[in-house]
């Protein structure tokens, strides 16, 4: 106990507080008494978190660290349901115990955030604990916020969706994203992007040894990507027709010159020392192509190969909705849904898409991780 | 000097490199579009081919055909009946041989003849029956010009300004109905007005008489010279003419027939083949039932005739069993399955082969009087023709850009709001809010990061995710939810810079953090020694040590928000801005304008990525490179 976690304590105190929320929340006047016990009982075990958590602010441990976070969420999902609960048949926004309940469960979760991201050490528990619950705890608690700022001002649907809402369509209509999701990635996003990547490899090793190319099209080549290549995909979709063709041929593009560009830096971006220590071996140039240039440029390439997997993805779902073609796909089931006013359905779609993304984004740095292990930006850690 | 030309000299030679390949990379984008209009037969120009008139009528027996004709291959039709009596044909003469038959009936159109007139009406709407000038068969053919009449519109083009026009069963007077500029005509008042209420609209486009005369309306024609006085000038409402024959064995068992002519349009309401004097229906005959599904008998209104099912001929005896108009189906035909009866069937469109339901008895004759063909393409003879006809080019060939600039710049003065500097100063405004909300956001966030470690830990991984995130996919939503509070792009800068600030904010977050952490370790112990606060540290070493990283880090960014700036500009029904304007080129097919637009816009992040470093120069001159 050498020092205390304020913020964590600030929030454990106004949690007690707010567990008195159910007497503040909703218009008290239109809440029936049985809503009223009902709501009350809910809340019973807020009293408990909160005692709990202040505890937990006092004591510097990495357990109690990690229950005043698990306490928060729990806290402010268990507010959220109450709230719910309670103003089941009340059409009425939140008042002030609802978000200071939801406030203060917050501030708990952040306290403990905070203690578990200093934790010195390499064990398992510490890596656990400091690495990957802090960035697995965040969406949780901007979902519990969106759904509570959602619920507690009552907005529409139609308007904006909940995480429920999200969630639901999530659950009921997997099949059609699913099948949206294989036709956007596998035969628009992949094709495009392995077409893409080979051809900019290709031409960064061509432009690479020639100094008149690396003069003449370097400059091009980065003045090009400032181009917004989905402007094009109208233009491609004339020329290849409104089915995957034309999208995977966007992918083609937006993938291409980013590769070029960083090929082209890593085959010749080379520490003088090494090539004259190739020399000193008198290594001919093939050998200083294979075992200095080649591996050097790896990084480079993999750096690439991440940037176009982001930007391929997107680049294909925008170019769906200026190609109005087929109604398959991720794109045009964002874009139809979102003119629809079906943003619950936009929001499950653009999840799909998210995933893909990171999905593929973290493909890539497995691949990156196999062939370039041996560089400096995995030793240090 | 040596250095500058040895660092343009390459530039300039990739880009006339580059212009060059433009233009096999204009055809190859354009090729499949080209093929598709050389080989695709629906794409082609069609051609009805019908049994042809006598150009002579005065001496009947005597009849001379505008071209060779050979009875092997033709034969003498008069109202839909072959005509029986004998005849000899040689070249293009046919000598009747017998009096009997009258084979022309002519009634003389009601019109002054006095060699001024040109417009002559008619009892009854006889638009296609033939007309003769004494005894000389007259040429139809008019230009229609490709506007659309829509009541007001005055100027009309053609492709030439010969011969005498006409509008709505009246000739035009020039001077007084029109005056002519070049090929483009100009109504002195609306067509609308020439207009009367029974009339189709079509005629109220004005046309020019390009063959001998022309049907201004169903009952009007205009010549495009007036008849000499004394002439006489007839409709023939009835008239021998000479018809094809379909080549096909007749034996009384053969069914297959092919038309002389190839690729048929299976589609043609307006075919007539007759067996003798028996015209074959082209349209099918529904049975009284209705395909569920279930039912496997069918009554159709005749007996006989080709069953077809969705279209595909069906065997008889293979699959259904016919009794007089009963058909009994082995397998029920599916439900909604469309079934007719036909007096006959297209077995090969392109081959242009028939099936008749009944075999032509031995002796008798099988013959077309109208049918339509697929001609040739519309486009050219072969695919390079074709590419160059392409009505919107997917790629310009790289010369338009140069023939279209002047055009495109003069195009809108400087007051429209379509007049291209605004529209890439409205661009411009928008990129700079965007990049400076991105990097408000950005360095916030990065300097966060520095300060309080475990708020990286927890927010980093997920600011890498969020760009995975197709934010651009929220553009329509963010629209839609920012109108509902009354703000529109037209109003606000707001949606612009989200976009464009959510784009840009992740390459200087991270190239910032990177900046703030890159310190001299050097420079850190010599702060420690001084006991300087964590603040001072920040603001008199680590900010210093980053700004080559924030500004580098800020040209990512300012890319990024010109495209994010464009992307927000399309999806938005205003009326301003580099992206609206990309969209409209695009929306209206005027492609060398709109790669004179990309060209623009890839010039504005030229200039913006280039901004960033005169800024850098300015803010920090320390860094400049020797």
């Amino acid at each position: 106990m050498k020092r205390v976690n304020f913020g964590a304590l600030l929030g454990a105190v106004l949690a007690l507080i707010a567990t008195f929320g159910p007497w503040f929340t909703g218009t008290s006047s239109s809440l029936r008494l049985q809503q009223l016990e009902q709501a009350a009982w809910a809340f019973l075990p807020l009293l408990l978190l909160g005692a709990f958590c202040v505890l937990g602010a006092l004591f510097k441990s990495r357990w109690l660290s990690l229950g005043l976070v698990l306490a928060g969420l729990l806290g402010a999902l268990l507010g959220l349901l109450a709230f719910k609960d309670s103003l089941i048949t009340v059409d009425a926004t939140a008042q002030w115990g609802f978000w200071l309940n939801l406030f203060s469960f917050l501030l708990v979760v952040v306290g403990g955030i905070s203690k578990l991201g200093v934790l010195q050490g390499m064990g398992w528990s510490t890596r656990i604990l400091r690495d990957f619950l802090p960035p697995a705890s965040i969406p949780l608690l901007l979902f519990l916020s969106w759904e509570a700022l959602t619920e507690g001002l009552r907005i529409p649907m139609a308007f904006f969706p909940r995480i429920s809402d999200i969630y639901q369509v999530l659950i009921s209509a997997y099949g059609v994203l699913i099948a949206d999701s294989i036709r956007t990635f596998f035969k628009q996003v992949l094709i495009g992007y392995l077409v893409g990547v080979t051809s900019g490899m290709a031409v960064g090793l061509v432009v690479a040894f020639s100094l008149f190319l690396r003069r003449g099209f370097l400059p091009l080549a980065t003045a090009l990507s400032a181009i917004p290549i989905v402007g094009l995909a109208p233009v491609l979709g004339r020329a290849f027709g409104v089915d995957w063709e034309s999208k995977a041929a966007v992918a083609v593009i937006v993938s291409f010159f980013p590769v070029v560009i960083n090929v082209v830096q890593g085959l010749t971006t080379i520490d003088p020392l090494k090539l004259d220590l190739m020399h000193s071996y008198a290594a001919g140039n093939r050998d200083i192509l294979f075992k200095l240039r080649l591996p050097n440029a790896l990084p480079y390439v993999f750096n690439a190969l991440k940037i176009a997997s982001i930007i391929v993805l997107i680049s294909v779902i925008v170019s769906e909705f200026l190609i109005p073609g087929p109604p398959l796909g991720l794109g045009q089931r964002i874009s139809l849904s979102a003119r629809s006013g079906r943003y619950d359905v936009t929001f499950a779609a653009i999840t799909f898409a998210s995933i893909i993304g990171i999905l593929f984004y973290n493909a890539i740095v497995l691949l990156e991780r196999a062939f370039t292990s041996w560089h400096s930006s995995f030793r240090e850690k | 000097m040596k250095r500058s030309f040895d660092n343009l000299f390459p530039l300039l030679v990739v880009l006339a490199v580059l212009f060059l390949l433009g233009y096999p990379f204009a055809f190859l984008m354009g090729y499949p579009l080209a093929k598709t209009n050389l080989e695709d037969h629906n794409r082609w120009s069609q051609q009805t081919i019908k049994a042809f008139e006598p150009v002579n009528v005065s001496d009947l027996s005597n009849l001379k055909f505008t071209d060779s004709i050979s009875a092997e291959t033709g034969l003498l039709v008069f109202e839909g009946t072959p005509v029986r009596s004998a005849y000899t044909v040689d070249g293009q003469l046919l000598t009747l041989e017998s009096d009997s038959l009258q084979p022309v009936q002519l009634t003389p159109l009601s019109g002054q003849i006095d060699g001024q007139n040109q417009v002559f009406r008619t009892e009854r709407p006889t638009t296609d029956h033939p007309l003769y000038l004494n005894d000389r068969l007259l040429e139809p053919g008019y230009e229609k010009p490709p506007e659309k009449p829509d009541g007001v519109r005055l100027t009309f083009t053609f492709t030439d300004t010969q011969g005498v026009f006409a509008l709505h069963g009246q000739l035009l007077v020039p001077g007084k109905d029109y005056t002519l500029d070049g090929t483009t005509l100009t109504l002195s008042q609306p067509a609308s007005l020439w207009l009367s209420l029974r009339t189709e609209p079509d005629w109220a486009r004005p046309i020019r008489v390009t063959g001998d005369y022309a049907w201004a309306d169903d009952a009007t024609l205009v010549l495009k010279q007036a008849p000499p006085a004394g002439s006489t000038l007839q409709l023939a409402s009835a008239v021998v003419r000479w018809a094809q024959r379909l080549d096909g064995v007749v034996d009384g068992q053969n069914r297959t027939f092919h038309l002389r002519h190839k690729n048929l349009v299976s589609n043609d309401a307006q075919r007539q083949i007759y067996v003798d004097d028996h015209l074959l229906r082209t349209q099918g005959r529904r049975p009284q039932q209705r395909a569920d599904g279930q039912t496997t008998t069918f009554t159709f209104p005749e007996p006989g005739g080709i069953i077809t099912l969705n279209g595909n001929a069906l065997t008889a005896g293979q699959d259904y069993e016919q009794n007089g108009q009963t058909v009994t189906f082995k397998q029920p035909p599916p439900r909604l399955g469309q079934l007719l009866q036909f007096d006959y069937v297209i077995a090969d469109a392109e081959q242009s082969q028939l099936v008749l339901a009944l075999p032509p008895a031995s002796g008798s004759v099988v013959w077309a009087n109208t049918y339509t063909v697929y001609d040739k393409p519309r486009c050219g003879t072969n695919v390079f023709e074709c590419f160059l006809s392409l009505p919107q080019h997917p790629v310009p060939l790289p010369h338009w850009l140069f023939t279209t600039a002047p055009t495109f710049f003069a195009k809108h003065p400087w007051e429209s709001d379509t007049n291209v500097v605004r529209e890439v100063l409205y661009t411009a405004r928008g990129t700079l809010v965007a990049l400076l909300a991105g990097g408000f956001v950005g360095l916030l966030l990065a300097a966060l990061f520095v300060i309080i470690r475990p708020l990286e830990r927890a927010l980093l991984p997920w600011v890498i995710a969020s760009q995975t995130v197709p934010i651009i996919a929220l553009v329509p939503m963010l629209v839609l939810i920012l109108a509902n509070f009354g703000i529109t792009i037209q109003t606000s800068i707001l949606p612009t810079a989200i976009i464009g600030g959510y784009l840009s904010f992740f390459p200087i977050t991270v190239g910032a953090t990177k900046g703030l952490r890159s310190v001299d370790p050097l420079a850190l112990d010599l702060m420690r020694s001084y006991a300087a606060s964590k603040w001072q540290v920040f603001f008199k070493v680590r900010l210093f040590a980053a700004v080559p990283f924030i500004f580098a880090s800020f040209k990512v960014g300012a890319a990024a928000s010109l495209v994010g700036t464009l992307i927000s500009e399309t999806e938005t029904s205003n009326a301003k801005g580099l992206g609206f304007a990309i969209l409209g080129q695009v929306q209206a097919g005027n492609v060398a304008d709109l790669w004179l637009l990309f060209i623009i816009s890839s010039l504005m992040g030229i200039v913006f990525v280039s901004a960033v470093g005169w800024v850098e120069r300015l803010v920090a001159p320390w860094m400049r490179k020797v």
